[in-house]
């Protein structure tokens, strides 16, 4: 195996990396383990500011894309709605998978293996201020404080409101200044 | 734990990552030996052949000479009398300020160290020759000579490689060199480099009023040294090899790599001096196969070869290191072993990515830098994390990595006992 480390080409069966002594087992560790993963969808251990893989800030409010946010106001863990240039932004929010990555990618969040990988749709209109949010059918729902959404059709979403997607993963519309 | 008692003055007891090895193992197994010598008789204390040599450039005017010359004045009072001391300042020339003479002289000696005054650059390769030079003045078998080198600047008028040339001469000399970094602006490795291979050690001093501690203490460890020279001879079972890329560490008191040295029959592993009243930690990285025998299976026979402080060399009788032999595979992992692992990788990694800096290659360098920080939040270092912190960030802002950010961590990762 390749230490994910030092780049150094191991034998089978080693346990630490024969070169570095990194041990190589703690990037085969079971995501359910406690950690938190980063914007790409790598699990660490909990405590690292950084993505041991890839480098990208594990999410703290440090770098937001846009006004609109998604929180996990447990763990502080957030996601930002990346805004289109135009007036009207609609992104999909879902599970980021091999062959799909949604615009809002909810897989670093704890709890979003029930989140189906086209989940929902968010339109924004800058210029109205109106906010609209529709499940596209999702196999666990989408709910807006607890009220279950109606599949494709949409609903008014304010800021504070706690959206579920799915029964476990329940996140808080923000909209914060940048 | 196993433990050979006997009554030779030196003592080298071994802990496993697993005591045990499987009966018909279907693959070559990695395996890690921490290994601990630690003195059991002490000789007298030796007579110290101390030489400083120490940088005078005009960046050191003001607090940085002022308190170097209360450390000066410091290890004169505590030298004993039959310990001999030379004096020689460099900038980017060298020259003699007090010529090798017993520290009985402390009086006259103490004088001129009033007048060091601080001009020039840095030529740390002039004051290394000239120390040397000093340093053979006064050779006999019971004599320990130690040099002392202390900077604060980067060997801009001087040639590194002869540096480390002079470094391999004084060690072959039975000269040891520690050196003193001061403030933030020195080479970490070429400081390093000439601790490592002149069996010195190397220190960081970030704040000029530290000198005079740091200046004791080491003096007080050079007086320490139990037994010099010291090496491990190994010969190594038919099923066993040592790893070829990480064979060997030095653990305590300061991390660094140790190169076997193959004499056509068996493995030299020269670890330095044993400082009384302290343990000198190794580890080693063999590669096992299939166990010949069926109870209890030798892995290597050793001796210890060894001078006393009288200059007498020696050598322990062969002792043998074994692990037990079971039939199905027990499961364990012992805890120090573990955590001397993760302390070596700290300061492997650290190397890796400034190697990956100078390299042009920021990306890997932050993918290491990243699992340091993980280890040390583990370590529960603070110190260390925020370090490694502001080394990604300063890489992420310039692709490089300046010296002044390295110092802190290298010394940081190294240092594992005071």
């Amino acid at each position: 195996m390749k230490c994910p480390i030092c780049g150094f080409q191991n034998k089978s069966g080693v346990k630490f990396c024969e070169r570095c002594f990194s041990a190589l087992d703690i990037f085969s560790v079971k995501p359910e383990e406690e950690g938190v993963y980063c914007p790409n969808g790598h699990w660490n251990p909990s405590g690292v500011k950084f993505c041991t893989l890839c480098g990208a800030p594990i999410q703290k409010a440090e770098i937001l894309l846009s006004p609109y946010v998604f929180v996990d106001k447990e763990t502080g863990d957030l996601v930002s709605i990346p805004l289109a240039e135009n007036e009207v932004t609609t992104v999909v929010i879902g599970r980021k998978s091999n062959e799909f990555t949604p615009d809002v990618d909810l897989s670093p969040f704890r709890n979003s293996a029930t989140v189906s990988r086209r989940h929902a749709k968010l339109t924004i209109d800058k210029v109205s201020g109106e906010i609209v949010i529709e499940d596209l059918g999702s196999t666990n729902g989408t709910y807006i404080n607890g009220e279950r959404l109606e599949p494709q059709k949409p609903y008014k979403l304010h800021p504070g409101d706690i959206v579920s997607f799915s029964k476990k993963l329940h996140l808080v519309f923000e909209v914060r200044e940048l | 734990m196993a433990l050979f008692k006997t009554k030779e003055p030196i003592i080298l007891s071994y802990v496993w990552d697993n005591p045990t090895i499987t009966k018909n193992l279907p693959f070559e197994e990695q395996r890690f030996l921490l290994v601990k010598i630690r003195p059991l008789e002490l000789p007298p204390l030796p007579k110290v052949n101390l030489i400083l040599v120490l940088d005078k450039s005009a960046s050191m005017e003001g607090d940085p000479l002022e308190n170097l010359k209360k450390a000066v004045r410091e290890i004169l009072q505590i030298l004993d009398d039959d310990d001999h001391i030379s004096i020689i300042l460099f900038d980017s020339e060298a020259k003699v300020l007090v010529s090798n003479t017993p520290a009985s002289h402390r009086k006259e000696i103490r004088t001129r160290v009033e007048d060091i005054f601080p001009i020039g650059g840095t030529s740390i390769d002039e004051g290394m020759e000239l120390g040397i030079q000093e340093a053979e003045k006064f050779r006999a078998p019971d004599v320990l000579s130690w040099m002392i080198l202390l900077t604060d600047g980067k060997n801009e008028h001087g040639d590194n490689k002869r540096c480390l040339d002079l470094a391999r001469e004084a060690r072959k000399k039975g000269i040891n060199i520690s050196t003193i970094g001061l403030g933030r602006k020195w080479d970490p490795k070429l400081l390093e480099e000439i601790a490592d291979l002149s069996g010195g050690k190397m220190y960081f001093v970030e704040n000029p009023e530290d000198l005079k501690e740091r200046f004791v203490k080491e003096f007080q460890s050079i007086k320490n040294v139990a037994y010099r020279d010291v090496s491990l001879k190994v010969r190594l079972e038919k099923n066993v090899r040592m790893s070829d890329v990480s064979p060997v560490f030095l653990v305590t008191p300061q991390i660094k790599k140790i190169e076997p040295l193959w004499d056509g029959t068996q493995w030299i592993i020269e670890i330095g001096n044993i400082e009384r009243d302290k343990e000198k930690l190794l580890l080693f990285q063999l590669f096992i196969s299939e166990p010949e025998s069926s109870y209890i299976s030798k892995i290597f026979e050793y001796e210890i070869e060894y001078k006393t402080t009288l200059g007498e060399r020696q050598t322990t009788q062969t002792h043998n290191v074994v692990l037990e032999v079971t039939e199905s595979y027990i499961s364990q992992f012992n805890e120090e072993v573990r955590e001397t692992l993760e302390r070596l990788s700290l300061y492997i990694q650290q190397e890796l990515a400034e190697k990956y800096i100078d390299e042009g290659k920021p990306l890997e360098a932050l993918t290491i830098l990243q699992t340091m920080v993980q280890t040390a939040v583990k370590f529960e270092n603070e110190t260390l994390r925020k370090l490694v912190e502001e080394n990604i960030k300063k890489v992420k802002a310039e692709g490089s990595l300046p010296d002044e950010y390295r110092i802190m961590t290298k010394y940081q990762t190294k240092m594992v006992e005071e």
